[in-house]
């Protein structure tokens, strides 16, 4: 059947031209008007950072942050470690689906000079490419400085990434105060005083994951943005005396992480920037009933295992003690000067 | 510099086409053939300049040889040693280029102990060789004649063509550079070149991508020792199907779409390939012009079916080794080209024992099923870095490595722990890890897609159309809903292509 109306060549292309530039502008549009709407999963998460970030600034300096997924906050009980090394310690953990990027820089907002940053990011950090969705979520409700800090391209992504009926959901949200204000209370509380709120209640090792038998595909990506991510936040950090430290992920033992050439890769990288490794991979690495709800969470009986086991690695590295020498002098300074009047120094 | 980053469309592909308009409409057909060339190599050298010099030279000797064995033909002297020098010479570049590291590295099996050259594969390199041995084989017999510099750097390097192909004739190309046909009113095929264009970049960056983040997992980790279970070594080996039909009939349309856009129709190289009944069939309509190449340089000149079945046989065996090594130096390339030469060779045997049947729904369909899975088994070959990361995907695909099944369904079903199907282990997975039913769902969406719709070459023109009603409907014409479709689908891919790296073309790495 012929065509009713069959267009001049120009006449086509000038259609297409005005449907692809609408299209264009009223994804920028719609990007601009998400900036600052809150779903509850974003305002959750943004009441969360929240929280980490006004507890953790309140530490005083010098303390040990450790930055990571939430393998951390499942993984690394604080107040033990703290102890045990007589330091000042808070978790930043928060979601690895959050990527290295977005977790550092959160994180940074309540680093000082002096301060030292213990990294036991998730494996997948290490070939981190897109964000995903619950990134971009948290990102517009209350990560524009984030939004603002990315290059162009990156920036880009947030613009093409931004689904219309995110604002719907966010002004259903943002209709119900009560829950908003529940949500925020629900994060604050979960982000607990040293920023993880550990329970004994904490679920044991699950039926499912023993017969899990997958290992994870461990791969390291040195042009991923995640890669790019972890090397710019920790030179950056170097810059501004702070002490950079990594260690290895604690998750579910597998026999098939024997001798990967990725973890290989992975101390070699922090080897190029000159960040002591703590461990090996095996130290992080447990057996199904240490393990919690996820291959990267462990269950309270795992967490004893692990802080105690990372302590000791901790205490043996001689870069950590140098810097916890360091740290202990000016605790002592900072309680000296407190202690005198005139707040000076005893010359 | 690829087809399906911000820089070629935003910026190298516009300012090509305005500056090829304003220097033919200005300067005429020379001046718009001296800029296309400049944009083809700028274009080449961005993927780096040291991609230059194997390039430069191998249009030189070749534009020399060529123009010598022409004069030789005229002159009525014999061509044979100079077409053979020449060839020799291409060969030598490829090989040199290609293979010395991977001859190298199997000499070493030996005891030797050889420093590996450590060599850079010049992008485009396989292509841009065999399109000028085409052309020294043509000019020696007198098919093809050229003595203007300009015109031979046009042809070769032509950016549309250049990296991935299609393999191009002298012949059917010359006549469409001469400066009076660029001159032609070519505004006329924009829109045509346009939606082709946004059919190739949605094929790449929707749907051979999108099969890549299923297909890459499994194969990677088959390549560090891990095992898949069947269903998830069939999905990965399935979603590779796809993602190579995908992204070469993708790069396809967009290399034609883009020689459109200057006047310039290249040779179709890919015609729904898996709705081949046959494997013969099959090699008809996958990467044309390779065929065609291999067909008259290389069987015919073995002597091709007229030296009886077996001899015929042994030319496909060979020919197909080759066109297996061309795709990379390896031996898994070169046994996946010899599984096709068996394919071949199996197909042909069928049809003198049987004769040519008559296609009944029921033959088309089966013949369509088998040829489907024999490809898609030789994939795995293509696909795996190492035979033993082949072995891996095979063995899984055939049960050998169990069956992962979700706990809850094992529950449900009241299958404990650690049960056997027959020979079959079965392993309970969580339902966090479990893909399965979106590979399934997707593996079929594709399988539906290259079975049951039209392709885009008959919907832009290029091919015959099949005629039915849903490729008449969806027959490209100068009408607002294409306008509107086009606009849409290349703000989807533009959407997507800004949400994660670009990534290559399968065949840029031949």
């Amino acid at each position: 059947m012929p065509e009713r109306t069959l267009l001049s060549p120009a006449r086509w292309l000038g259609i297409f031209a005005v449907i692809f530039a609408s299209l264009c502008a009223a994804a920028v549009v719609d990007a601009t008007a998400q900036f600052g709407s809150r779903t509850r999963n974003s305002w959750l998460t943004c009441s969360y950072i929240a929280a980490k970030i006004t507890r953790g600034s309140a530490l005083a300096s010098p303390k040990l942050v450790v930055i990571s997924g939430s393998n951390a906050t499942l993984g690394i009980d604080m107040e033990t470690l703290g102890r045990a090394l007589s330091i000042r310690a808070f978790n930043f953990g928060l979601s690895a689906s959050d990527g290295p990027g977005f977790q550092s820089f959160e994180a940074a907002k309540i680093l000082k000079p002096g301060d030292a940053v213990l990294m036991p990011l998730e494996y997948m950090a290490y070939d981190y490419g897109r964000p995903q969705d619950s990134l971009v979520d948290a990102v517009y409700a209350c990560g524009h400085d984030y939004w603002q800090s990315l290059a162009l391209g990156e920036r880009l992504f947030y613009v093409m990434a931004a689904k219309p009926w995110r604002l719907i959901d966010a002004m259903v949200f943002e209709s119900r105060k009560d829950e908003v204000a529940r949500t925020a209370a629900e994060a604050s509380d979960e982000a607990g005083p040293l920023g993880q709120r550990l329970s004994e209640a904490m679920p044991a090792a699950t039926q499912t994951l023993s017969g899990v038998q997958q290992p994870l595909a461990i791969r390291f990506d040195p042009a991923s943005p995640g890669v790019r991510a972890i090397a710019k936040f920790i030179r950056e950090a170097q810059q501004r005396q702070i002490a950079v430290f990594a260690t290895w992920p604690n998750t579910l033992l597998f026999p098939e992480y024997r001798d990967n050439p990725e973890l290989r890769k992975i101390r070699a990288f922090y080897d190029s920037l000159a960040v002591p490794v703590i461990g090996t991979p095996e130290d992080a690495m447990f057996p199904p009933d240490l393990m919690g709800d996820t291959i990267f969470h462990l269950n309270r009986a795992g967490i004893a295992v692990r802080t105690q086991r990372l302590t000791r690695s901790l205490a043996d590295n001689p870069a950590f003690n140098s810097w916890l020498a360091t740290s202990h002098g000016q605790a002592a300074d900072v309680e000296h000067q407190s202690s005198n009047p005139a707040g000076g120094s005893d010359r | 510099m690829l087809f399906n980053s911000n820089t070629f469309l935003f910026a190298f592909l516009p300012f090509v086409l305005a500056g090829f308009f304003v220097a033919k409409n200005l300067s005429g057909g020379r001046a718009a053939q001296f800029w296309l060339a400049i944009c083809s190599i700028v274009f080449y050298a961005s993927a780096g300049l040291s991609l230059l010099p194997p390039l430069a030279l191998s249009i030189l000797v070749n534009f020399l040889t060529g123009r010598a064995l022409t004069r030789r033909h005229l002159r009525g002297e014999t061509t044979t040693a100079l077409l053979f020098a020449g060839v020799a010479f291409n060969l030598f570049l490829l090989g040199w280029f290609k293979y010395a590291n991977f001859a190298v590295a199997n000499l070493n099996l030996f005891g030797l102990h050889l420093a590996l050259p450590g060599i850079v594969l010049p992008l485009g390199i396989s292509f841009y060789t065999f399109t000028q041995i085409a052309f020294l084989a043509d000019a020696a017999h007198g098919l093809a004649s050229e003595y203007d510099i300009l015109r031979y750097v046009l042809f070769v390097t032509f950016f549309p063509h250049l990296i991935a192909g299609p393999i191009i004739h002298h012949r059917e190309m010359m006549p469409q550079f001469a400066p009076e046909r660029l001159t032609l009113r070519i505004f006329d095929h924009l829109p045509k070149a346009l939606m082709l264009f946004t059919i190739g970049l949605a094929k790449k960056v929707l749907l051979a991508d999108g099969f890549a983040t299923l297909a890459q997992p499994v194969f990677d980790n088959a390549a560090h020792g891990l095992a898949p279970d069947a269903i998830a070594a069939w999905g990965a080996t399935l979603a590779y199907t796809f993602q190579i039909y995908f992204d070469f009939s993708g790069y396809s349309d967009m290399a034609l779409a883009l020689a459109l856009m200057f006047g310039i129709r290249l040779p179709v190289n890919f015609l729904s390939p898996y709705k081949s009944a046959s494997i013969i069939d099959f090699w008809r309509s996958w990467h044309m012009t390779l065929s065609r190449f291999l067909r008259d340089y290389v069987y015919i000149p073995l002597g091709g079916n007229r030296r009886g079945a077996w001899r015929r046989y042994v030319n496909l065996m060979i020919v197909m080794t080759v066109g297996g090594l061309w795709h990379g130096a390896g031996w898994t390339f070169l046994c996946w080209g010899a599984l096709h030469g068996f394919y071949l060779l199996v197909n042909h045997a069928w049809r003198g024992a049987t004769g040519r049947w008559r296609l009944t729904p029921l033959s088309l369909w089966s013949g369509r099923a088998i040829t489907f899975i024999a490809v898609a088994l030789a994939w795995v070959l293509f696909r795996a870095d190492t035979f033993a990361a082949a072995r891996t995907i095979y063995t899984a695909m055939f049960g050998l490595n169990g069956v992962a099944v979700s706990v809850h369904l094992l529950t449900a079903l009241g299958i404990p722990n650690g049960a056997q199907l027959g020979p079959i282990r079965i392993i309970p997975l969580l339902a966090a890890q479990l893909g399965q039913a979106e590979v399934i769902l997707l593996c079929l969406a594709g399988l539906a897609f290259v079975w049951l719709l039209p392709n885009s070459m008959e919907l832009t023109g290029f091919a015959p159309s099949p005629g039915s009603a849903l490729a008449r409907k969806l027959e490209f014409r100068n009408a607002a809903r294409f306008a509107a479709a086009a606009a849409v689908c290349l703000f989807a891919c533009i959407s997507v292509i800004n949400s994660g790296a670009p990534s290559a073309f399968i065949y840029y790495r031949f």
